[in-house]
């Protein structure tokens, strides 16, 4: 392939493969993934928007939609395209670079040295090879006629562009991968086990296994501020207890290859009720904004708040019962009894703070309890190996084109007028530039040496 | 005593840019080289001005290190500035390096130092800072962008016309050290946010907007690259994406803090 392009001619493909490589093109793509980037940054984005149920023309629409840019045709494709981009370019000018094209000797920045008559030319051969494989291991090729020596160093700089350019694409690859894992959360009680995540669009997903959470702590600073979270989780599957690990914030968890890292915390009241009617009592746990549906009663309760002391009055909660044909709403409080002695007639003036105002029942508050509910982030993402590994090479390609050369230098010897005429010539990174003055002077010391 | 060391730093330098700024008037050398002893002093005074500030951290019990609020930031950026200058101009008898450097960590110490919206007190991490994944990604982050402030000043001074050439060479040499020194530090630096984002966070690339600016600056200074290979030597629009690049780096920087996003100083 690259003698094809070293002719030049080449069909269609090949020119179309030239123009597709070229360095215009990077940086028109470059700009343009920059605009789009500020783009984003400036039109506040609604990433995560749920697909399911969304028409064809829809999907089409939020495509195009600037409202989630990283997602949008317009940042997607000028990114394939620089792919492209860059594979004919790796394909075109590295492809020659790493073939032995750029061995040949240059025709420019030449250095000549004429070393007068009775040099002997394998003497000068001789030291010529010593000069040149000094620091430029590993050596010197000779070639056919006329005689031309070569020296180089450094030689795996040449392969430093490929690499960079190469990493690019294990880390494009890492990021479709990503496509196909998902992000959320999962929130869990003190003493719970869940086993479905909320993704960030809202959708449900099953994770597999369950996780309990046997605990979460709070460390605070002396001033109050906090300094360390910790859920203690416990991760079951098929029923059974297989891993018992600590979540902490900087201290994620990795469990069927899918990443539990500490992402907050909510503080959950939770009230203990009776609700005493004809057939008996019946004791309910109910958490804010849950629905309860008591047994051999016409009502469900929506649990509206929990509230630990509700304007000094002590623990409260408000409900609102619903039966077949009415709605009220009820304020319950654990001291009632003494509430209603500090304010005499309290529950007639205000009703809904009798407890016994929906007949033949009496709802009683038993106590309010805060209980911790852990929030860890759930990732799913199999594009991160190819990401690290892309990293990796894109810093150690970097640092090899920024700190490595390589040099060759080569040295043409021909008889001229009785004696000898040495060429010398060099190339940093495939660039001719001149020849070190100093292996100038000590190619002309070998002359003189030998007559 | 930390903040009253590093506050007498900002004199130091501003007395550095006076000197060189009198050096480059009169056209003689010893302004020129007192302007470089102080401001080699004031950087040994900044290094012992960091250090105390860690010191006194651990005494306060809280450990860490100095880098982890605006201020810290501020000063640690001031100092990044300095020491690359030290590293590739201290042979450069030249005021006018100094005259363009030496204000950038004046004005940063200075805005650390006496706004009054930093807060200079030493205060205990919040547990997502708690990394050493911190340190690595602010250290690069930082030392990124102070080679960044140099190769910007480089790349002006190889556009200013009636210098002699052998000094145009070293400039045009110091360009592309502190190009490629801040292009392997940025990138090094954005590689470990993004491992300390994805132990904290559990992914390691969000679009947060510092994220989003971080690549948009990224990708100037790739642009920039691309077209110094290309143009063979530092040419005007070269020297104007460098300068584009540095609007991209006080924006990432600064600019940020002013759209909502996880990486918000406070």
């Amino acid at each position: 392939m690259s003698e094809k392009d070293k002719k030049g001619a080449g069909g269609k493909g090949v020119r179309l493969l030239r123009g597709l490589a070229s360095l215009r093109i990077t940086e028109a793509i470059l700009l343009w993934i920059a605009l789009m980037c500020i783009a984003a940054t400036v039109i506040p984005q609604a990433p995560y928007r749920p697909t399911a149920g969304v028409s064809p023309a829809g999907r089409v629409m939020m495509l195009l939609s600037l409202k989630d840019v990283f997602h949008s045709l317009w940042f997607l494709a000028p990114v394939a395209v620089l792919a492209l981009n860059m594979s004919a370019c790796m394909w075109v000018r590295m492809g020659r670079r790493g073939s032995t094209r750029g061995g040949a000797m240059p025709r420019t920045s030449l250095s000549e040295v004429n070393l007068p008559a009775g040099s002997d030319l394998e003497r000068v051969m001789e030291g010529l090879r010593g000069l040149i494989s000094a620091g430029r291991a590993p050596a010197v090729r000779d070639r056919e006629e006329p005689p031309v020596l070569m020296g180089e160093k450094g030689s795996l700089r040449r392969f430093a562009p490929l690499l960079v350019h190469g990493s690019i694409f294990f880390i494009l690859v890492g990021v479709a991968l990503a496509f196909t894992g998902f992000k959320g959360t999962v929130e869990i009680p003190e003493g719970e086990t869940r086993d479905v995540a909320t993704l960030y669009d809202g959708t449900p997903v099953h994770l597999g296994f369950a996780l309990r959470c046997n605990a979460f702590d709070i460390e605070y600073y002396k001033n109050g501020m906090p300094k360390e979270y910790r859920s203690r989780i416990t991760f079951i599957r098929n029923g059974r207890s297989e891993q018992e690990k600590s979540v902490l914030v900087n201290h994620p968890v990795s469990f069927q290859g899918i990443l539990f890292s500490q992402s907050g915390y909510n503080q959950l009241a939770e009230a203990s009720l009776t609700v005493e009617g004809p057939s008996g009592a019946q004791s309910l746990l109910a958490v804010e904004g849950s629905m309860i549906e008591v047994e051999d009663t016409p009502f469900r309760i929506h649990v509206m708040r929990v509230v630990q002391d509700m304007m000094r009055m002590g623990p409260g909660v408000q409900l609102l019962v619903e039966g077949s044909e009415s709605r009220q709403v009820l304020w319950l409080f654990r001291d009632i009894k003494a509430i209603s002695k500090r304010y005499p007639g309290i529950t007639d003036k205000v009703p809904q703070f009798n407890p016994s105002l929906i007949k033949p029942y009496t709802f009683v508050l038993d106590g309010v309890t805060m209980r911790n509910t852990t929030i860890l982030g759930v990732n799913r993402d199999p594009g991160v190996p190819f990401v690290a590994v892309g990293a990796v090479l894109f810093i150690a390609g970097i640092t090899m084109i920024f700190l490595m050369a390589h040099e060759r230098v080569w040295v043409l010897v021909e008889r001229d007028r009785g004696g000898l005429k040495v060429t010398l010539a060099r190339r940093i990174n495939g660039r001719p530039v001149p020849v070190d003055v100093h292996l100038v002077e000590r190619v002309k010391g070998l002359g003189g040496r030998s007559s | 005593m930390n903040t009253t060391i590093l506050s007498a730093v900002t004199f130091v330098y501003l007395a550095s840019f006076v000197l060189f700024i009198v050096s480059e008037a009169t056209g003689k050398g010893g302004w020129e080289k007192a302007g470089r002893l102080v401001a080699l002093g004031g950087f040994f005074l900044h290094t012992a001005g960091i250090v105390l500030r860690w010191v006194e951290s651990h005494h306060a019990g809280m450990g860490h290190a100095p880098l982890s609020n605006f201020y810290e930031s501020l000063v640690f950026f001031s100092w990044a500035v300095v020491f690359l200058y030290l590293v590739y101009a201290w042979r450069q008898a030249s005021g006018i390096i100094g005259a363009f450097v030496m204000p950038v960590a004046f004005l940063l110490m200075a805005y650390a130092s006496f706004s009054p919206s930093v807060d200079s007190q030493i205060k205990p991490l919040i547990p997502a800072l708690k990394s050493n994944w911190l340190i690595v990604h602010v250290i690069t982050c930082f030392l990124g962008y102070a080679a960044f402030v140099l190769a910007s000043v480089f790349g002006i001074m190889t556009l200013m016309k009636g210098d002699n050439p052998g000094r145009s060479g070293a400039v045009a040499g110091m360009l592309d050290n502190c190009l490629k020194t801040g292009y392997i530090l940025f990138t090094l630096g954005i590689v470990t946010g993004s491992v300390w984002a994805h132990m904290a966070w559990g992914r390691y690339w969000g679009w947060d907007p510092k994220e989003t600016w971080a690549l948009i600056t990224w990708l100037i200074y790739t642009g920039a690259i691309h077209v110094r290979i290309r143009d063979g030597a530092p040419s005007r629009r070269f020297v104007i994406i460098l300068i584009i690049g540095l609007a991209g780096v006080a924006f990432t920087y600064f600019g940020v803090n002013y759209l909502p996003g996880l990486h918000s100083y406070q």
